[in-house]
Order: structure tokens, then sequence, then C-alpha cells
């Protein structure tokens, strides 16, 4: 928050004061501001029903809010659009019926003028097999590569994406997310949502936490996942005694597996400390170590405690 | 919008079921009632081959525009598809815009093939000038009807758009006298007749083959359907218009 309000308003690509939107009755945004400038790939996190898709669709211009205000390039979110200066992959979008895959990447991209760049638009989004294939007749994880190319058919210089790997394989989540940093590295703005705490800390530089409705965090990836430092380790050890590991520095709660004797869970809040005092004591055979990580429900649950709502 | 018109029109064409409701029934119904069945006091008439096709002709233009503009314009907004191309240069205006365009570029198809089944089997002639007109006031009228559906395909979405459609176009179709006459239904319900863009299409088209009788009235009924029509759709213009859930 502090290195954004540093930034001048005009270096934004994207700007959004104090939006509240509701559908009918139903509140979704309750007050959102937030400035992302060029090149940042955010990652819009929250649980189902926090309001990703639709600050998204307000961002887009898609859905008018009913207070604050959004601009795009310091311009209406419309008037970026037609500049071509924005792309999109959204949930619910169906495709053009009767039309081949190339056909339908190739009107896309003659919107932006570069209908003579469809071939590699294809190979982008790995459809490079499939441009002769009737819409119709792809699979979920095909369409969704379709939106895809759809989406990055103008190269343009802020994408949205909405839930983007749903239905993608992980060799297809894979080759989406190379992509997507690959065009980062151009310079390109990516603006992600999705409820996978570890596709936020993987692929974005900026993590903004939405629940109902309003930012709960936002900032630098790094800092906002290590609001959860508990780290769960799990690990083989025949000698360990359980007053033992719970005196490791760092050690917050020590279970045993009740299957197995010598399996055993131990949550820390230090990881490092912890595991170079359980490796440094001596002769121990520390095996078949797991690691896992803070979830979303751990962020958001650590953010409740920081500002003290339930 | 070139592009995307041209496409739209080739994945309609593609879809079958366009061709056969707009161009293979109104054959279907011409060839039965000028070839294979006779009616007194209708298909006797003189000159019926050429009115009935004229009739049938309006008949297959008007159900291939709510077609192409409406029940595919109500059908795209309901899937996202519209949303998902508007989100580029082409804006939601030009993207309407061209659907009507296509819309009426679809009726012709319609409308020459009912023209040549007249020539080719009932042997309506007619002096090239008069078919040149008969062509142009048909399909030039034929806007309105594309107007119309797309006001329809912006009113309804989704499923709920082709029964609108179909709704709109049975009725109009029969009180505007292109598949029966209507000499069988009460006077008021005649005369309503000649206020429906259907009838009054036809009652133009008839005047452009005999090269007279009421031209004024007609155009002037099509005139405000048309406008009718295009401020509905202006109404519902909106940026939330292309969203799939409404
Ligand atoms: N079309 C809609 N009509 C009514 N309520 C909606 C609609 N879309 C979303 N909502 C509600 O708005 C809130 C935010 O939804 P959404 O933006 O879709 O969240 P997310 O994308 O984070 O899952 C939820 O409570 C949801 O139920
Ligand atoms: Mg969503």
């Amino acid at each position: 928050m502090e290195a954004l309000t540093a930034m001048t308003p005009d270096t934004w690509q994207v700007s959004i004061r104090d939006v509240t939107f509701s559908y009918g009755a139903v509140p979704a945004l309750a007050g959102v501001t937030l400035g992302i400038s060029a090149g940042e790939v955010v990652a819009l996190l929250g649980p189902n029903g926090a309001g990703k898709s639709t600050l998204t669709h307000v961002m887009l211009g898609l859905l008018t809010p009913r207070t604050g205000q959004v601009s795009l390039f310091g311009t209406r979110p419309q008037e970026a659009v037609a500049r071509g200066l924005v792309g999109a992959m959204l949930q619910d979008t169906g495709l053009m019926r009767h039309v081949t895959v190339r056909e339908l990447v190739g009107l896309v991209a003659a919107q932006y003028g570069r209908a003579g760049l469809t071939g590699e638009i294809l190979d982008a989004a790995g459809l490079a097999d499939l441009g002769a294939r009737r819409v119709s007749r792809l699979s979920g994880g095909q369409r969704q590569r379709v939106k895809f190319a759809l989406a990055i058919a103008g190269d343009p210089r802020l994408l949205f994406l909405d839930e983007p790997t749903a239905a993608l394989d992980v060799e297809a989540r894979h080759a989406f997310w190379q992509d997507i940093l690959e065009r980062a590295g151009r310079g390109r703005t990516i603006v992600f949502a999705t409820h996978y705490m570890e596709e936020a800390e993987a692929y974005a530089n900026r993590i903004i936490v939405l629940q109902a409705g309003q930012v709960v965090a936002d900032g630098p990836a790094r800092q906002i996942t290590s609001r959860v430092s508990d780290v769960t380790l799990r690990f083989t050890d025949p000698d360990a005694r359980e007053e033992e590991l719970a005196r490791l520095p760092g050690a917050l709660r020590v279970r045993g597996d009740p299957r197995r004797a010598d399996r055993w869970e131990l949550v820390t809040s230090d990881q490092d400390a912890t595991l170079s005092a359980l490796y440094a004591a001596s002769g121990r055979g520390v095996r078949d170590l797991e690691i896992s990580r803070g979830s979303l429900e751990d962020v958001l649950m650590a953010l409740a405690k920081e500002t003290g709502r339930a | 919008m070139t592009h995307y018109i041209r496409l739209d029109v080739v994945s309609m064409v593609r879809s079958g079921y366009f061709l056969v409701f707009s161009v293979l029934f109104s054959a279907g119904f011409y060839v039965m009632f000028t070839k294979l069945f006779t009616v007194s006091g209708w298909t006797s008439a003189p000159g019926f081959a050429a009115t009935y096709m004229i009739a049938l002709a309006v008949s297959g233009a008007f159900y291939a525009a709510l077609t192409g503009g409406g029940i595919r314009l109500g059908e795209e907004r309901g899937s996202g598809w519209a949303r998902q191309l508007t989100l580029t240069p082409l804006s939601p205006r030009r993207y309407v815009l061209g659907k009507l365009v296509s819309a009426w570029l679809l009726a012709l198809p319609a409308l020459a093939a009912i023209f040549i089944l007249g020539v080719l089997l009932n042997q309506v002639r007619m002096p090239v000038g008069r078919w040149a007109l008969l062509l142009a006031a048909t399909w030039g009228g034929s806007a309105c009807f594309a107007v119309f559906g797309v006001a329809i395909g912006l009113l309804v979405a989704g499923e709920a758009t082709q029964f609108a459609c179909l709704g709109v176009f049975f009725p109009m179709a029969i009180l505007g006298g292109l598949w029966f006459p209507t000499s069988a239904f009460p006077e008021t319900i005649r005369q309503l007749g000649d206020y429906l863009p259907t009838g009054a299409l036809y009652r133009l088209g008839i005047a452009a083959e005999q090269g007279s009788g009421p031209v004024a009235t007609p155009l002037l009924v099509l005139a405000c359907w048309t406008a009718l029509a295009l401020l509905a759709a202006l109404a519902r213009l909106r940026p939330e218009a292309f969203r799939p859930s409404g």
C-alpha cells in the first residue's frame, strides 16, 4: 500500500476509487479502491463469492458501479477497450458456432488489425494443431485455450483473466503460465482472479485479497503470503519423542500420527529455525519430509486476526 | 466490421437449419399450392403464381431476418459470446449494426430462391426492369425485418429468443396474408394485416410487379415499424446488455 500511494495516479493503468456495486439487494463490492500500474502481475485472490468477477467486470466497464470511479489508462473503460488496449478472458463465455478455431481467432485478431498474425496467436495458445477444428467439437480444456487465444489476440497492454486455469490440465496450465510470464516480461500488465493461494503466490508479484466485496490485503505477493507464517511439517523420524519435538525453536504444536508411531506432524511459526534444529539434533534420521504452506483460508484467518475482524 | 459480417453470414449458412426454414419452407409451400393442390377461389385466381411467389418470398425473407438478427443475437448475448466479441475494438454498437447487416443480407437468398422457382416452375414473366424493381422493393423493405430481428434479440436473450421470434413470425406472416388469403378473416383483422410490416411489404411487392398500385401507405407502414423497432433496440443497447445472465 505504501508503495502504491507514493506513485502518481497518472501512471496507473487501472484506477478504482470507492467503488460499490450490488446485484439488486445483494451487495457484491463494498468500497474498493486500488491502482494498478504498468507491468504488474496482480492476483485478485479470494474465496468464491468474494467479488472477484464483479470487480473484473467493473474494471472492464461491463458493469456500472453504483458509486465510485473507474478508469483504465486514464479514460473510461469502454474507451480503453475501443482503443484495443485491453484483453479479457471471463467466466461463462460462449463461442460462435459453425466456425473453425482459426476463423474465430482470426476474427478477433482482425478487430485489433492483427488478422495476419493469427497463426502466431494459435501457436501461443497451444492451438497450432486445432486451427481447422470446428469450435463445437472442442473439449473443455481446448475451449478454454481458445478463450485464452481470444484474450491475447490483440497483444493487449492490459490483460484480465478470471479464473483462467479452470478446466486446464497440468500440462496446459504450465504452458499457460509460461505464456503469461513471457508477456509480463515484455511489460504487459496482467490482472488475474483466482481462489488458489498457490497460483497467486507462484505467478503474481502483487496480491490483492478480496473478501465479501472488500480489499482486506494488498501488497507484494511475499508480504501477503508471509502473513501466514505457520507452516506444517510432516516427516518420519523413528527416534523422535513428542516432548523433544515440542521444544524445537518455533514449534507450536506437535501431533503423532495415530496409525504410525514414527510419523509426526509439527506446526511451526519459524520453518527455518525448526528445520535446522531438527536436522542438527544428532542421530536423527529425518525422512519423507513434507512441507505444506498456508492455504487461502489461513491467510484470511490471519488477516481477520490482525484487523480484529472475526 | 465487414470481417465480422462475412463470418457471421458464413456461419449462419453453414448452420443448415437456417436455409431449411428460410428457403425450403417457403419453396415447399410454393410448390404445394402452385403445382400440387388447387384451392378454388384462391390458387386459380389469375396471376396467382406471381402473387404467391411474392408472398412467400417476403415470408422467407422475414424468417431469415428474424433468425439471422434476432435468434442469433439473443443466443450470443445469452451465451456470453457477444460480450467477449465486444471486449475488442468492435464496439457493442457496431456489433449490433453488423448483426443488422448480416440479417439483411441473409434475407436475400430466400427472396432470390423463390423468385427463381417462380420463373423455372411457373413461367412467371415480367420485364427485367420490373424484376429489378421487385427485388429492390422486397429486399429493401426487408431492412425493416432485420431491424425487427435485432430489436427482439436485444429484448429477449438465450433460448427464449427462439420462441419470441417464432411468436412474432407466425402471426405476422399469417395476418399479413403471406401464406393464405385473408379473405376468410373478419374485416377488421384483414385491415390490420395492411398495417403489419409483412402485409405492407407484400403489397409493395405486388405494386412493383404490376407496375402500379398503392405505394405510399405500405412505405409509411414499413417506416413506422422500422422506427419503432429501432427505438426499442437503441433503448436496450446499454453496457449491461451483453451480460450472459441478462
Ligand atoms: N448475476 C448475479 N446476480 C446476483 N448476484 C450475483 C450475480 N453475480 C454474482 N452475484 C453475487 O455477488 C457476489 C460476488 O460474486 P462474484 O463477483 O461472482 O464473486 P467471485 O467471482 O469472487 O466468486 C456473490 O455474493 C454472488 O452471489
Ligand atoms: Mg468469479
